[in-house]
Formats: structure tokens, sequence, C-alpha cells
């Protein structure tokens, strides 16, 4: 790479500062900060005015569908969707085909990954046997090949592989995250229940399903002082029980996807399968509280759940397309045209929810700007609008909820332990990807 | 005019009523000794049942077959489409066999609505999930006309599964556009107190108090193999709250019932009942035959004559 000044920039750091400054990427990537320059000395100039350089985002409830469901998602195709989308760290999800529920599948994830990603990909390990809810996995043994949390997303852990999985994590100071749902209300169902879903009769899964799941997490946290992380909640009534393990200084910490504070049952196309998701949209109190909640830290983090299918699975009728849509690419875009643009957060608050937060939770590095350092950052320009085509996805999944949408904020460059991992066409004509 | 015939929420006041009138005039035809009006010759119609139904078919095939079309009927079973064939693909294979108009019934809410999307045939929703049947509403509403004339501020009372009911949801959005008062009673699992103010309808749970100055009821089928079986503790216990029998009707003897079929008699309704002068449930399968010939003529027919010249025609060439 030749020497790229970047000029009068403005950068945010983790610890929620931010200023405008002067550095240079030289040939082997790493950043260097400048009192002064002489832009001759330069092959290419960035000149700041709109430019703005963020702490690559993590993002920490992916599914890269590795091994087994590769038509779907891999390594090579999911870590390009996240360098697209500022993201710099990931975990993935262990309900795959078969399921990560042991050493030998985490040592292949991670070579898979050594060879293939262009960025930190964690594997996340099964608490149980196969998912199945009743033998606990091999936690430590996956801990010690890299697992980085354990989870039976997909499904709720059993309560009383959750109670066990909870006590021993305990030896090695691991994070459970459970997907709350309980099974037996969902029932089956396909939207959220509510005015809707009664006008069409449609088979719909209440807010209690959460609820109730919810509130037994937190007893048993609360029991065994142990970790625990919520994922993906989608109603307001849950958050009551996370602002009460929070006061009592419990272990438990959640997320929220960028989708669910964007979206609910009445502000989209019901019957569209690119909005069918689990748990599903809710109503648009459950969205405002929802983001209410990160507001005042009852919720920790905002994840993706970037969760692609094939375009022939997508394309079924709403009643057997499966969940799940993607949002590695659209996270920080949507993030920031919907909230910071709104002047309903800062960028300082995402910075908080998808870097700061991720890193204290799961005791990862934050990857941000530093001098004398490997380049890792992400850079956008304010003002600048996309329209959102499938052309932009290099996800195997392109039916993104947000299509022909206008967003703001996209990344134009995605920087990586000095390598460039995603350049707009526009952006940084005479530097090539890496 | 309608393209297709997908719900009754959609559908217009005047377009209900212009389908009522040559409804009226169908049901002559069908008092014929030679029922066939030619109307709708080299129309072919596709019955395309997901769902194992047999009177919904026949009045269907029946109506098509009167008005002189060809009716093809499909049974596809769902497990089939389950192994291989999506139904967007069964669609596609269908309209290249260029048909004008497919009925469907499905066991999914909203797929009507969904296969509009890949063929250029005219659907006409025969029952979707727990959603709609809108020709079952219409012949409803029609028996209910014929009888009292005007439907405003008449209380008809829907009794049953309406959670899991789509002629209940096709009704009640039907029968509300005809300024009937519409009201539901069952127990509180199959007619949720959300429907009171989502609907704006009102709810009984109690029957005798839902019966009082009612002017009509339709009763619905408690549907063994479905849902509802999972929402009251027994057909039993359901019987004995909320099943119709004349003991329940002292009072109001004047009632109407209407059954969309078929009956389970001795659960839902007595036979006593059913068989009563009061029961219009006979009249309502003859009246949704001239109903559906109604659909297909709208959907179908050649807009520059009207149906009367049509009637007229055959009239004169039959030598009445």
């Amino acid at each position: 790479m030749d020497k790229i000044l970047f000029k009068n920039i403005l950068v945010y750091f983790s610890d929620l500062s931010s200023k405008r400054i002067n550095f240079y990427l030289d040939s082997s990537g790493n950043v260097n900060f400048l009192d002064s320059f002489d832009i001759s000395d330069y092959k290419e100039v960035l000149d700041g005015e709109d430019l703005v350089v963020m702490p690559l985002l993590t993002d920490v409830h992916t599914h890269m569908r590795v091994p087994g469901q590769e038509e779907k998602e891999d390594i090579t195709s999911g870590s390009k969707a996240a360098a697209r989308g500022g993201i710099g760290q990931i975990f993935t999800m262990p309900n795959t085909k078969p399921v990560v529920d042991n050493a030998y599948l985490v040592d292949y994830l991670v070579s898979n990954i050594d060879k293939n990603s262009s960025m930190k990909i964690y594997p996340v390990g099964a608490v149980s046997k196969n998912q199945a809810g009743e033998e606990l996995s091999p936690l430590l043994e996956m801990k010690r090949s890299g697992a980085i949390a354990f989870s039976d997303d997909g499904r709720p852990i059993t309560t009383n592989i959750l109670r066990k999985a909870l006590i021993y994590a305990k030896t090695f100071d691991g994070v459970i995250i459970d997907h709350p749902e309980d099974p037996v209300l969902s029932d089956g169902g396909l939207i959220h229940e509510g005015r809707l879903s009664r006008a069409y009769g449609i088979k719909s899964i209440p807010y209690t399903s959460e609820e109730v799941c919810v509130a037994r997490d937190v007893a048993l946290a609360r029991e065994t002082r142990s970790r625990l992380h919520l994922a993906h909640l989608s109603t307001r009534h849950s958050l009551k029980y996370i602002e009460i393990a929070k006061e009592e200084d419990l272990n438990v910490t959640s997320e929220v996807t960028v989708n669910h504070l964007i979206f609910n049952c009445e502000n989209i196309s019901i019957f569209d399968t690119k909005f069918k998701v689990n748990p599903p949209f809710r109503e648009e109190e459950d969205m405002y509280e929802l983001f209410n909640a990160l507001k005042k830290g009852i919720i920790d983090i905002i994840c993706t759940d970037h969760a692609p299918h094939t375009l022939e699975e997508k394309e079924l009728d709403y009643s057997q397309a499966p969940f799940g849509t993607p949002g590695l690419e659209t996270v920080f875009a949507a993030l920031y045209t919907n909230f910071v643009m709104s002047n309903k957060c800062a960028l300082e608050d995402i910075i908080k929810w998808m870097v700061v937060n991720p890193s204290k939770v799961f005791s990862i590095p934050v990857l941000e700007l530093q001098n004398n350092s490997k380049a890792n950052f992400f850079i956008f320009k304010k003002n600048e609008e996309f329209l959102v085509k499938p052309e932009m996805f290099f996800s195997k999944c392109k039916l993104s909820p947000f299509l022909d949408k206008k967003l703001f904020g996209f990344p134009l460059a995605t920087f990586y332990n000095g390598k460039m991992i995603y350049k707009d066409n526009n952006f940084l004509q005479t530097v090539k990807e890496i | 005019m309608i393209s297709h015939l997908l719900s009754t929420k959609n559908l217009e006041l005047n377009e209900a009523l212009e389908i009522f009138d040559n409804a009226r005039k169908f049901l002559e035809v069908l008092d014929r000794p030679t029922k066939k009006v030619p109307i709708l010759k080299g129309k072919l119609i596709l019955t395309v049942f997901f769902e194992p139904s047999t009177r919904t078919r026949t009045s269907f095939e029946i109506a098509g077959k009167t008005l002189g079309a060809d009716v093809v009927n499909l049974s596809v079973s769902q497990s089939s489409t389950k192994k291989g064939e999506t139904i967007k693909d069964t669609c596609l294979t269908l309209n290249a066999m260029k048909p004008d108009c497919i009925v469907i019934r499905h066991s999914v809410s909203k797929i009507p609505d969904y296969i509009t999307n890949f063929t250029s045939a005219k659907i006409v929703n025969a029952g979707d999930g727990s959603n709609e049947h809108p020709s079952q509403a219409l012949l409803d509403a029609f028996t209910l006309i014929q009888h009292f004339g005007d439907l405003s501020g008449k209380k008809i009372l829907i009794l049953g599964d309406v959670l899991n009911s789509r002629v209940a949801r096709s009704n009640v959005w039907l029968l509300k556009k005809f300024g009937a008062k519409v009201s539901l009673c069952g127990p509180s699992t199959l007619v949720r107190e959300e429907f009171e103010k989502e609907w704006d309808v009102d709810v009984y749970w109690d029957l005798d108090e839902a019966i009082n100055d009612a002017d009509a009821i339709i009763v619905l089928r408690i549907q063994l193999e479905r849902a509802a079986s999972a929402w009251i503790p027994s057909t039993r216990e359901y019987s004995i709250f909320y099943g119709l029998n004349s003991k329940r009707l002292v009072n109001n003897n004047k009632v109407l019932i209407m059954h969309p079929g078929p009956m389970n008699r001795g659960l839902e309704i007595s036979s006593e009942v059913a068989d009563s002068d009061n029961a219009l449930i006979r009249k309502q399968v003859t009246n949704g035959l001239a109903i559906r010939m109604s659909i297909f003529y709208h959907l179908l027919g050649h807009k520059v004559d009207n149906i009367g010249e049509h009637l007229d025609k055959n009239t004169e060439q039959r030598g009445y």
C-alpha cells in the first residue's frame, strides 16, 4: 500500500473522546500521527472535512453457517460482509450442521477462520450436546480450543442444563448466552401475537414466550451468581427483570438486534419473508422501549443476529420460509441513519453499544486507531447517501430488510490489523483492496 | 371492479351488492329444469384444494359448470408439496395451463394473496387458514338479506370457535359493512377479549346473554381436527355451555339459525335446532351456488353484455 495521508479527520475513540487529527498509513499498514505534513510526500490525500474514523465494531451475534450450511454463508463471504459493515470482530453461533458442541469442531472452525477470514471471528460453542438440552457439552475443552462463550442459540437452553452450565461456567469465568423463548408458548407461531395475528388468524408468538424465559434466566443467574447474557430481546416486558438483575448487581447482560430497534409489526409488510425473524418484530412501543433500555444501560449491546438463508429458502411462502435476515453490511448505516442523524443518540453511544460493551462483557480487545500500531478502523462520510441494493452485499444472502431504502453512513473503507479489508469502489483511487 | 376475490375486508359494499343482485337472477336459473346458462363457455376454472373439502369444492364446481365453464378439480396433497414443489412452482405450472380462474383453498392464511404474484388467472379464495372464506360470508349475508331485507342494526351473533374460524372473520368484516351489529360468543379462549376493540364488535362469554335480542345466529363448527381442541377442556364441556339447543332459544324463538356446515350435531348445535323452521342451513347451500355463480360472472363474465340479456337470450333459445 502506498502512503496515504488522512488530513484533518474526525476520529472517535473507545474512551468516547473524539478529535480532528492528521495521520498517515505507511506501506505496511501502520498508523502514524502527524503534527505537520507536506502533501507532496503522499500518493493520495484524504481531506477530512466530512470524513469520520471509527473504532471497528463488534457483532456478538451472527451465523456464519459453518460447518455444514455453506450454501447460506461461509467464512469468506461472512467476513467480507462484516468488513463492508465496519465490523472487525464477530461471534458465530453453533447451531450449524453438525452443531458445534465439541472441541474438534471448534478446532476446525478456528482453522477455517484462520485460513479464510479477513478479521477476527470467535466461535460460540453449544451448551448442550447437539443442542438437545439433555447433556452438557465439554465447555472447558471448547474454551481451550477458542470458544468465546456458550449458547444453544436458535432455541432456549433447557432449565436443567442452563442451571448446570451456569454453575460449571464459574470454573472458568465463562459466559452463557441464552436465547430466551418458551417453545411451548411459541408453538409454531409465525408472527408476533397481536392485532395482526388476530385479524388474519395466523399462528403467533406471544410476548410472554420471551418474558417467562427471561424471568427464569434471571432467577437462575441470581441463584448461581454466574455470568449470563440474554440474546436478541424483542419485548418491553422482558426489561423489568433485567433492570432488577442489574440493580441487584447480578452478572446479567443483554443485547438487542439493530432490526428490532427499527422495525415493528406495523411498519413492515408482515408477509414479506425478508421480515420473518425470530423473535418476531413486535409492537411500536416495544421498539421504542428497547431503545430506551439501551440508553438507560438496561440493554448493553446492539448486535445483528445476521442469519443468512438461500434465496430459494426465503422465496418460499411466509409460513415455510426460515426465520432470519442478514444484517452485517447494514448495521452501522442503519443505526447512523435512524438514530444518530435524528439526534436520538450520539456516535459515542453506538461506540458504547457496539465496541466498548461487547469488549467488557466478553473480555475481548478494542480495535481502534492507535499511533504506531497496525490500522484498525473504518471510515465513513457524513451526508453520503446510499440506495441499498443487492449488489452491495458480500453476504450470500442479499435479501436485506433495508433493500431499496436509502441509508447514510455506509463505511467507505475498513482496515483490520493494518490491512484494508473493504474499500468502496469510489474511494481511495490509488490503492487496491487486499 | 374486483380483480380477485381474496377477502371481504377489501370488498366494497357496492361490489357485494352487485354480486347479490346477480345471485338473485342466478337463483332462478337453478330452479329451471335445464340448469345451464353458458355465459362462461370456453373459460377454464381450476379448483386447487390443498386441504380436503367436499362441499365447498362441489359448490364451486357446480357453479362454474352451470355457467358453462370447464371446471377441473385438483387435489394437491400438502404433504407432497412439503416434499418438493413450492407453492410458487405449483402456481407457475398451473398458470401455464392457461386457466382463467383458480379457486384455491390452503391451510395457511394469505396464501391466495401470495399466489396472485405467480398467475394471471383470477384468484378466488375458498378458505385460507384461519383468515378468510369470502364466498361463505357472501352467501351468509345474502341469506340474511333475503330474510331481513336490510341488515342495519340487526344483531347477528357468531357463536363458537372464532379464534380459528375463517368463516367468522369474513363474516365480521362483511356484516359490519352492511351495518349489522355483530356479536361474538364462545369461551374466552376462542373469543378473545381483544376482538371487541380490535374488530369493533360485542363479545359475550355467556351464551344466554348473547342470544337475548339476537336476530340471527351463525353457529360455527367446532373443528375437532384443528386447533380448537387445544383451547377447550372437552367437547362435552363446550356442548354444555355453548351448544345451541332449543332450551336456550325459549326466550328468543324467532331468531334465525345458520351454520356453514358440516355440522357436529349434538356438539355445537342440537338436531332439534338444526332441523327447526328457523334454520336456514339448507337454504345457505343453495344460495351458495348462486353466489358462487355470481362471483365467477363478476370475475370472468363479458362486461359488455349485462347479465339480464344473457338470461333472456337463453330463455328464448330454449323456447321458454
